[in-house]
């Protein structure tokens, strides 16, 4: 009879799919299990008196949060939370703004050639090493001969360490800069694909209607875009206690004397790491941007749910 | 197919008003000076001769045009020869086993029967959210996997895979290819690897390229993982941001290497450190005008809600 052959023929291929399906996607699933699931559990680390006589570190003794108290006693950490909170705020409104306006704006240039020249331009930086951007830095701020003070010297001035504990004051601005440097040109792409996308019709029948230019744009536009821009929002806030390592730990070339503005969370955990801190400290703040960062993404969407829940991640 | 939202290549924005265009361009150029005068510093520096740079600076001219740093790169080229080896070595070998598990997952993932699919995209987004922390990560590849000096220190951790590739190839695979090419295959007698590789991989080239490109970009630049994990006792592993990281906290650093060639007296001077980090970015900016357009392309796709 053909109709059970049929069945089991169907069956017994589906059975070695599924174990040729599973298998493909092992490699995949092993490494999200060692680079991501178990440095989950390596956070308990940071909630035990870590004991190096015993053969397996890990199972040291719990101690609750006694490790986490420096957090809150020691000024040096509060700083570095400031220093990692404010840039961060200052990234995640620019990133948003300036790329919305340049996409905005790119809409109004005609020709090809010349919006192709701008973008492949603007998107340069983004493809570099923020250990060259250092070297691009120091061209600029060297004490002896960067470029300005060059300028400084020429004009009558006498030359600024800018890496030194006098210059403190630039380096907020400096950072910035260079973040919005490298970033736009990938975010202005994003946010001009995005743009491109609105459909022409909605700007006719705008148009009919009598919007202006800039109605047309506070109306149709902007919120068309909306959801990219909320979607980069809440991703920005959950990362708003990690920082990149490149920008502020190669640029400012580590240096000690200007720690107060540019030292954030992740580099102290860092220099912990190599060997110049304390490792215990650096895994309790190491948890404590993970759960604040898990913490701020789950309230930040919930908040999202109620107000607006087209928008919310999940 | 379903039917795709169209992108279309010119925005119904359109502004007749002479004014916003004048003032868009402006704003473009600046945007285009910003964006372009450290490069001019760079190479301008590298090819201006030390005492230049002593006296004048560093400018935007070379003062007096000597192409010395690249020939103490010649001489040093043991040294920077090897660590740009490793570093091509890693791009490919990362590059190419990301694409490949990255899709492979998405795969398994996008093809509805796959048992245990729900909870897998659970742990996927969970990824997403909850990160592990340095520390963590840092002693599950040093204690557990011992990868710390070898190649697999560079090549493995955070980078070979993420949850947003995972996801965007995921929903590339179930929407932008249709499911008959997959049942036809399976009437055919094809299994899921054929499908696979034979199917999807082709149509997702367009994927692969804008992601492998972000991807092999990643692995060039690096430096977090040598940092991390390859020693300073195994220079052998330095990739080329390591050595200019290196050279920059140790000036005698190319010279003191045993087999550099080099007398130990020479050190790189500031032409020279800036003649590596240009050699260090020619690559890119050597395929960069091939694959712009490309990259351009690419980044429409993701950035589109369909």
């Amino acid at each position: 009879m053909n109709k059970p052959s049929f069945i089991q023929r169907i069956k017994k291929s589906n059975i070695k799919n599924f174990i040729l399906v599973w298998l493909m996607m092992l490699p995949g699933l092993t490494y999200l299990f060692f680079n991501n699931f178990l440095p989950m559990y390596g956070i308990t680390i940071a909630f035990k008196r870590l004991d190096f006589s015993l053969e397996n570190v890990l199972a040291s003794p719990y101690i609750g949060f006694e490790n986490f108290e420096f957090l809150f006693e020691s000024d040096a950490i509060l700083i570095y939370i400031r220093n990692t909170v404010l840039y961060n705020a200052a990234f995640i409104i620019l990133n948003i703004i300036v790329p919305v306006t340049l996409a905005i704006l790119f809409t109004s240039i005609r020709g090809k050639r010349l919006k192709g020249l701008y973008q492949t331009m603007i998107l340069l930086p983004f493809l570099m090493s923020w250990v060259v951007v250092t070297y691009m830095a120091f061209a600029l701020f060297s004490g002896e001969n960067g470029l300005f003070n060059s300028w400084i010297v020429a004009n009558g001035g006498s030359r600024i360490n800018f890496y030194g504990e006098r210059a403190k004051a630039f380096w907020p601005f400096i950072l910035v800069f260079f973040n919005m440097w490298k970033g736009t040109g990938f975010t202005f792409l994003f946010y001009y694909a995005s743009v491109i996308a609105i459909s022409p019709n909605l700007y006719e029948a705008a148009k009919l209607d009598g919007a202006s230019y800039w109605q047309q744009v506070k109306y149709i536009t902007l919120p068309s875009i909306k959801p990219i821009i909320i979607t980069m929002f809440i991703l920005g806030i959950a990362n708003i206690f990690r920082t990149d390592y490149g920008l502020f730990y190669l640029v400012t070339k580590n240096s000690g004397q200007l720690y107060d503005v540019t030292q954030t969370i992740d580099m102290f955990v860092f220099n912990a790491l190599k060997g110049q801190g304390d490792l215990v400290q650096s895994s309790a703040a190491s948890v404590m941007q993970s759960l604040v960062g898990f913490v701020l993404v789950v309230s930040a969407n919930l908040v999202l749910r109620k107000v607006d829940s087209d928008n919310a991640l999940f | 197919m379903k039917p795709k939202k169209p992108i279309y290549n010119y925005s119904g924005l359109k502004n007749e008003n002479l004014g916003i265009r004048v003032v868009a361009h402006i704003v473009m150029i600046i945007s285009v000076i910003l964006a372009i005068f450290p490069f001019a510093l760079l190479i301008s520096s590298s090819l201006t001769s030390t005492e230049a740079i002593a006296i004048y600076g560093y400018g935007f001219i070379p003062r007096d045009f000597s192409l010395s740093a690249y020939e103490y790169l010649f001489k040093a080229w043991n040294v920077i020869g090897k660590a740009y080896l490793i570093t091509i070595l890693v791009t490919v070998i990362g590059t190419v086993l990301s694409m490949l598990i990255t899709t492979l997952l998405a795969f398994g993932l996008a093809w509805k029967k796959t048992p245990g699919r729900k909870i897998i995209m659970v742990l996927l987004v969970i990824t997403l959210l909850f990160h592990g922390g340095a520390v963590s990560t840092y002693v599950i590849y040093t204690n557990v996997l011992h990868v710390q000096d070898t190649i697999w220190g560079l090549i493995l951790p955070g980078m070979l895979m993420n949850a947003f590739s995972v996801i965007l190839f995921m929903n590339y695979f179930k929407n932008t290819i249709s499911l008959d090419l997959m049942e036809a295959a399976q009437i055919d007698g094809a299994n899921m690897f054929d499908i696979y590789w034979r199917i999807y991989m082709p149509l997702s080239l367009p994927l692969i390229g804008t992601l492998g490109l972000i991807s092999a970009i990643g692995y060039w630049n690096d430096w977090n993982n040598s940092l991390f994990y390859i020693s300073s006792s195994a220079h052998d592993l330095y990739t080329i941001p390591r050595v200019l990281r290196e050279m920059q906290e140790t000036v005698r650093f190319i010279a003191s290497y045993p087999d550099s060639g080099l007398s130990g007296i020479e050190i790189p001077s500031a032409s020279v450190q800036m003649a590596i980090a240009v050699i260090g970015i020619l690559p890119i900016l050597i395929a960069y005008p091939f694959f712009q357009r490309f990259f351009v392309a690419g980044i429409s796709i993701g950035g589109v809600k369909e």
